[in-house]
């Protein structure tokens, strides 16, 4: 505009005709002076075009930082979060200042490499380079200090588990790109990441899996146990309230754990699980109808002969015991006597309806497979396996079966996903008989009150369970030395509402348990202290007034002298 | 002659005026959207920062550490049955609540911590310098001071008073004792009692916290089971 403006002027000024050099030489000067006013009115379009459509609004738009969801428990409270954060970079090509000094700051700032490190970096033909992702603020302060415009300080968004190392094991953790690599960051990663990144609320209770992680942790310590697991969950829904495995790992620090407590015990890991097998052995035998009353007499010697082996018992009877009497003394050979009625094909086949045959299921990848006898699933494996020995699996599988059993015989997979009108409670396919069920309450029960499993009570939450010692097999044979110890227990046992499993994994025997390891003296004790602790959180409240209906088994308990 | 040699500039003038006004105007709009953008910058800032606090106060508030604190400090216990009322009757017939107004809501678990008071003092009150090592992980922080300390910490009296627990009454509860309550139960809050100044104070820390919990829970379920 202001171009055109200008040149008129010239333009109309009269032109002196004199000579064609004079007139060639104005001629070249207007050219000259054309090109400088042209050349001013291209930067003034282009300034009125910056000014005018490119004002900046779309180009510095506040870019969403946040990449990732939350993930959170059933309540709301954060167990992953994603933030922005700082990285510190370097375009080693770009350096002004002396390498040698500048190394030399960064090994005293960073001092995970060494100066030299730094130099051999600096020099390095690269055009850019991390020196540190996740760094603090002040690292960064201080780094920026240094005054290198080669050093890029960018924000980068990275995921952090403010409960630590809370669930870590449910959580899993991502890599340094925000990936899911185990755990549920891997099962929800469409979840997370999809359109908005909207978060997951998963099944757990942070405040549950606090105490089980305590207690666990506490007991694990007490007895020197190598590893540890647990799990609580909801018996109708499936929904796994808490779930931890001990050695913990720190999803904030990933690449420094051990394989060891990478290891998830309580889905990966699969054991025998020893007598906490019992009841399903019983169950089944009294869905079959081979038990028809729990006042069922069987011959309990001191040792049967199967085969080449021998099956023993702790506490031997040496005479003639009811099913309640097996169940409340933990009878290795009254429930081999029973398994061996049921037979190894309806024993299968209700292994298999109750899916303890496969791998456990849930949302984790990381999930064990079982093992059991197989193509030589003959007598005595069944006898062994009615006992829980001989067969391995998850303690996820024993509470899903626990929980099968006593939610009226309905078999329903286990979920870390709140129920809800996403993940519906599942139809579920019937396993036992709901009066099978019911009788199963107080059998349990009558274990706690008056059986093996009496330090689990927790006075006023009816916990009915069974403990299990099973003997791990070191160098291909049974050692009494190391054992498996678990309790599978149910509570309120009147109407059962949750499942907890406890498992220690090689307890040593202390002076506390007079030179026990047996479940009834380590894991026991957990699931009294963590169901006191948990209780009212799920809504369970204790009455010493309520009980499960005990009069369906104490008339076949003999009276103790 | 004179207003037509003038008329072409009189052109560029009028033309020249409404391109600085239609500037104007567009540049009073651009500056509006820049003041926009700003704005909107700085509400992201401040979300980003809210989220950066609140994941830094879920951190430092972790249940985890909630635990700890309960084990060295306050030793609070789950309610045992006892504590549950059912009834007016048994309402009118608690002696160790007497103080406490229990609503109709049955299960006002407010009596954790009297309970768990009355039954820690069992523990051999020692001299504090008889354990050097108990260091409350809370006043690690503060001490660095050239380290930075986040300043939601930054109040090493107060918490070192809770620490050293010397009669310190109006410190303990407002520095730690409402969130452990809240962890621990679901329900009402559970209001810090008066409590006897005495014994209990040493209680802390002179064992390690595993086995302090364990005694806690213990007394506490013994006593429980002898009412």
């Amino acid at each position: 505009m202001s171009a055109t403006a200008a040149a008129r002027p010239v333009a109309l000024r009269p032109l002196p005709e004199r000579r064609p050099e004079v007139a060639l030489g104005h001629f070249r000067l207007m050219l000259l002076m054309l090109l400088f006013l042209g050349a001013t009115a291209v930067i003034m379009l282009r300034i009125g075009y910056l000014a005018f459509f490119a004002d900046g609004g779309a180009a510095r738009a506040p870019v969403r930082a946040i990449t990732r969801g939350d993930i959170t428990d059933r309540n709301g409270i954060a167990l992953a979060q994603t933030i922005a954060a700082w990285s510190i970079g370097i375009h080693p090509q770009q350096v002004i200042g002396d390498r040698r000094v500048l190394a030399r700051e960064l090994a005293r700032l960073m001092p995970e490499k060494s100066a030299d490190q730094y130099l051999r970096i600096l020099n390095a033909p690269l055009s850019f380079t991390y020196l540190r992702r996740r760094a603090t603020p002040e690292l960064v302060a201080a780094v920026n200090r240094l005054g290198e415009p080669a050093i890029d300080l960018g924000r980068e968004p990275e995921r952090i588990y403010p409960q630590g190392m809370l669930a870590a094991h449910v959580l899993g953790f991502t890599d340094f790109n925000g990936n899911g690599v185990s755990g549920m960051e891997k099962v929800l990663e469409r979840e997370l990441t999809g359109a908005g990144g909207r978060g997951a609320a998963l099944s757990i209770d942070s405040r549950v899996q606090q105490a089980l992680e305590a207690e666990l942790g506490a007991a694990m310590h007490k007895f020197s146990a190598i590893g540890a697991a647990g799990v609580v969950m909801d018996l109708k829904t499936g929904e796994v309230i808490a779930l931890t495995s001990l050695p913990e790992l720190n999803p904030n620090k990933p690449a420094q754990q051990g394989p060891d407590a990478a290891f998830n015990r309580a889905t990966l890991g699969v054991y025998e699980l020893g007598s906490t097998f019992k009841p399903f052995t019983v169950a089944m035998a009294m869905d079959a109808g081979v038990v028809k009353s729990l006042g069922q007499m069987y011959n309990c010697p001191r040792a049967l002969k199967a085969g080449r082996f021998s099956i023993t018992d702790t506490h031997p009877f040496g005479r003639a015991c009811s099913v309640a009497e097996i169940m409340q003394e933990s009878s290795n050979i009254g429930t081999a006597q029973i398994a061996a009625q049921l037979g190894a094909a309806r024993q299968r086949q209700f292994l298999e309806r109750m899916h303890f045959l496969e791998r456990v299921r849930i949302e984790l990848p990381e999930r064990g497979r079982s093992l059991y006898p197989g193509q030589d699933w003959g007598d005595i494996a069944t006898m062994t396996v009615g006992y829980g020995h001989g067969i391995a699996v998850s303690p996820l599988h024993l509470a899903t079966g626990y929980a099968t059993l006593f939610n009226g015989g309905v078999w329903r997979p286990a979920t870390l996903i709140k129920r809800g009108p996403g993940n519906p409670v599942p139809e579920g396919e019937r396993v036992f008989s709901a009066e099978t069920s019911y009788k199963m309450q107080a059998l349990l029960r009558l274990v706690v009150t008056h059986g093996t499993g009496k330090k689990a009570d927790a006075p006023g939450y009816r916990v009915g369970g069974k403990t299990g010692t099973a003997e791990k097999i070191v160098g291909g044979r049974y050692t009494g030395a190391a054992v498996v110890t678990t309790f599978a227990g149910v509570f309120p046992m009147d109407a059962p509402r949750y499942v907890i499993v406890a498992m220690l994994d090689d307890p040593k025997a202390t002076a506390e348990t007079y030179g026990f390891h047996t479940a009834g003296w380590n894991v026991a004790p957990i699931v009294s202290g963590v169901v006191g602790r948990i209780g009212p959180m799920l809504g369970v409240m204790p009455n010493p007034g309520r009980e499960a209906n005990l009069a369906e088994v104490l008339p076949f308990v003999h009276a103790k002298e | 002659m004179i207003a037509r040699r003038m008329r072409p500039i009189g052109w560029v003038a009028g033309v020249a005026t409404a391109a600085l006004s239609f500037y104007l105007v567009s540049l009073q709009v651009a500056a509006e959207r820049a003041a926009l953008a700003t704005v909107e910058r700085g509400i992201q800032a401040t979300e980003d920062e809210i989220r950066h606090l609140e994941t830094e106060f879920s951190a430092r508030a972790s249940l985890r550490q909630l635990e700890a604190y309960n084990d060295e400090v306050l030793a609070l216990a789950a309610p045992t049955v006892d504590q549950y009322l059912t009834s007016e009757v048994q309402l009118a017939s608690y002696a160790p609540g007497a103080a406490e107004p229990a609503p109709a809501r049955p299960a006002a678990p407010a009596t954790a911590l009297a309970k768990a008071e009355a039954a820690a003092p069992t523990t051999a009150p020692e001299p504090a310098r008889t354990r050097p090592a108990f260091k409350p992980a809370v006043v690690e922080d503060a001490k660095g001071k050239d380290a930075p300390v986040i300043p939601a910490v930054r109040q090493p009296p107060l918490i070192q008073a809770v620490a050293m627990l010397e009669p310190v009454r109006p410190a303990l509860p407002k520095a730690a004792a409402p969130r452990p309550a809240a962890e621990r139960n679901t329900a009402a809050p559970a209001a810090p009692k008066p409590r006897a100044a005495g014994p209990k104070v040493q209680k802390v820390a002179l064992l390690d916290e595993t086995a302090l919990a364990d005694i806690a829970r213990q007394a506490a379920k013994t006593k429980g089971r002898k009412e």
